[in-house]
């Protein structure tokens, strides 16, 4: 496959057709690599349950978001104000689960055990956090913010 | 006094720390079970609700006129302040020392140890 076509492929994949924003994100990977070369480090490929304890990613908005978007286990369901996808046959929404495997420092085979569900959705549900932190704060955030409004209701 | 783990929190670390500290009390979540049906099984066996999903369960305490209780955990995103198993455990006892008499109609934040909301 020659390069155009390389790139038409994965434009048209991952980022919506907008063949820039592909070349624009590979060439931001690209920086990210070798910067990291210049500071002799190494970028490798490992499984998720043999990561170091510290370690630097890449993230690539457009990618992670794509992935996420294949995912098995994690399905959209409709709710009045959450827009977290759920683990398929749970009521565990995805950035919460992930959520609390990082509050608790679980590996994905503890978090697997703990829940009953495959590691599958564990990776899948944490790949969902890595790309969407923000919105699951924000989710976090109405529920304490009701908590800490709800003296008006309380017996 | 009877505690209904809401399917976002049980973990098997939150459940078996729980039952520890409250042999025989303790209801573990159905599975997929609407906000709706868990409430109903609270009410059914006279339980507490144990549960992060507060938005929700604060809409549907205020549809009824009484319940049996529910406790509130909520996350702060902040690793020194953020609740882990065994810390809800020690608010959930913190809780139930401060009311022996049980929480019927009551709103509690685990967070706060017991503080009233």
């Amino acid at each position: 496959m020659d390069t155009e076509v390389a790139t038409r492929a994965i434009a048209d994949r991952y980022f919506s057709g907008v063949a820039t924003d592909a070349i624009r994100s590979s060439l931001s990977l690209l920086a990210w690599v070798i910067q990291a070369k210049q500071e002799g480090k190494r970028v490798v490929a490992i499984r998720r349950e043999r990561m170091p304890d510290q370690f630097e990613e890449a993230i690539l908005p457009g990618l992670e978001e794509q992935l996420a978007h294949d995912a098995t286990w994690l399905v959209e369901r409709p709710h009045p104000w959450r827009r977290q996808p759920w683990i398929k046959g749970r009521r565990l929404a995805a950035g919460d689960l992930a959520r609390a495997i990082e509050i608790e420092g679980w590996s994905p085979e503890r978090a697997a055990n703990e829940y009953d569900i495959p590691v599958e959705a564990i990776l899948e549900a944490q790949r969902y956090l890595a790309s969407n932190r923000e919105l699951v704060i924000a989710e976090e955030a109405e529920n304490a913010i009701a908590a800490q409004q709800a003296a008006p209701l309380s017996g | 006094m009877k505690l209904l783990v809401d399917e976002d929190l049980a973990s098997r670390e939150l459940l078996s720390r729980l039952e520890t500290a409250f042999p025989g009390e303790v209801i573990a979540p159905d599975r997929n079970a609407s906000d709706e049906e868990v409430w109903s099984r609270a009410e059914a066996n006279h339980a507490a609700i144990l549960t992060g999903n507060i938005v929700d369960f604060l809409a549907l305490a205020a549809q009824r006129i009484s319940h049996s209780g529910l406790l509130l955990v909520y996350r702060q995103n902040d690793p020194s302040r953020d609740l882990r198993a065994a810390d809800i455990v020690s608010g959930v006892a913190a809780v139930v020392a401060r009311y022996p008499g049980g929480l019927d109609d009551m709103i509690l934040v685990v967070n706060d140890a017991g503080t009233e909301r």
